[in-house]
């Protein structure tokens, strides 16, 4: 069971189902800063996903992983700064 | 290891002897303590390809910040634009990216098992569902032009058609990649102990596939329609 929760099969299952929830939050159309920090949220953990398993990241030393950790959360972050500035 | 391992060892056995397993990357798991473990291993891949994806992402961050900023200025004129764009396409498109990193991700561990078949299998399949996202997205363009939008149109359109169609050939150039891939896994050329070149070629599919899932997010955060 461990195996295939670190497994890439685990994050390909995982990706599609938390696309699946974006885009259901979308069709309601719900707005807010609520909505918009859960999308940005699940967005970070899915490319978080895809650096760390399908890049295979997980296993090089933590300054590699840094750099996109690091990328992900100054972008999207910053992304939901302008999103409030627009409220 | 230790000086007690070399002097206690079977007689007949030179140190050297002793000291190759240890020498050999596939046995440290099963050599070494606990402690020592797990070792972090090299960045997948040709370390040049990832400056050049480092770079990439820049570009496209800094991209990403524009649209952010200048849909903080005119909200409901961006808001207006998203709405005509179909979602429904988008969220096709990228479980085809997703699924397409997957069958890259499972190609580099096949031929880690030297499994060739299963490589160049996962291979056809990812290069299957880029073209497939390629498909769509010719004809999400097609659509949109064939409303008289352009570049010119207004400030929402500008950034999505420039942003989607950056993105757009980064696709192309990782199917082409991915084409070169394929031929060298058929020809041979990748095996468990040779990889780096199908380690290069999938970082960058990934690193594409890791622009889009950032891309398809700030439509979302707002109301009904999304980026992409």
């Amino acid at each position: 069971m461990k195996t295939f929760l670190s497994s890439n099969t685990a994050v390909w299952l995982l990706l599609p189902l938390l696309t699946g929830a974006g885009y259901i939050v979308a069709e309601t159309g719900l707005g807010g800063v609520a909505i918009a920090a859960a999308v940005l949220l699940v967005t970070l953990l899915k490319g978080e996903l895809v650096v760390h398993r399908f890049m295979g990241l997980a296993q090089v030393g933590w300054r590699w992983r840094a750099i996109m950790s690091a990328y992900l959360l100054l972008v999207l972050g910053l992304i939901g700064v302008a999103y409030g500035l627009a409220l | 290891m230790n000086i007690d391992t070399v002097t206690l060892s079977p007689a007949g056995k030179s140190p050297a002897t002793l000291i190759t397993p240890y020498l050999q990357p596939t046995s440290m798991s099963s050599t070494l303590p606990d402690s020592d473990l797990p070792r972090a291993q090299p960045m997948p891949g040709d370390l040049a390809m990832w400056f050049f994806i480092f770079a990439e992402l820049l570009v496209f961050g800094i991209f990403f910040l524009a649209y952010a900023f200048a849909r903080a200025n005119d909200p409901a004129l961006f808001t207006a634009g998203q709405q005509t764009i179909d979602q429904t396409a988008g969220a096709i498109n990228t479980m085809l990216l997703i699924t397409s990193s997957y069958a890259v991700a499972q190609a580099v561990s096949a031929i880690k098992r030297d499994a060739l078949a299963h490589c160049l299998r996962w291979l056809g399949l990812a290069i299957g569902l880029g073209l497939g996202f390629i498909v769509l997205k010719l004809a999400g363009f097609a659509a949109i032009t064939a409303q008289g939008i352009n570049l010119s149109t207004n400030t929402y359109y500008m950034f999505y058609l420039s942003l989607t169609g950056f993105h757009f050939m980064h696709v192309v150039m990782g199917l082409i990649i991915l084409a070169a891939v394929l031929r060298n896994a058929w020809r041979g050329a990748y095996s468990a102990t040779e990889h780096t070149g199908i380690e290069t070629g999938a970082s960058y599919w990934h690193m594409v596939d890791l622009v889009w899932i950032i891309l398809f997010a700030p439509g979302l955060c707002c109301t009904k329609g999304a980026l992409l």
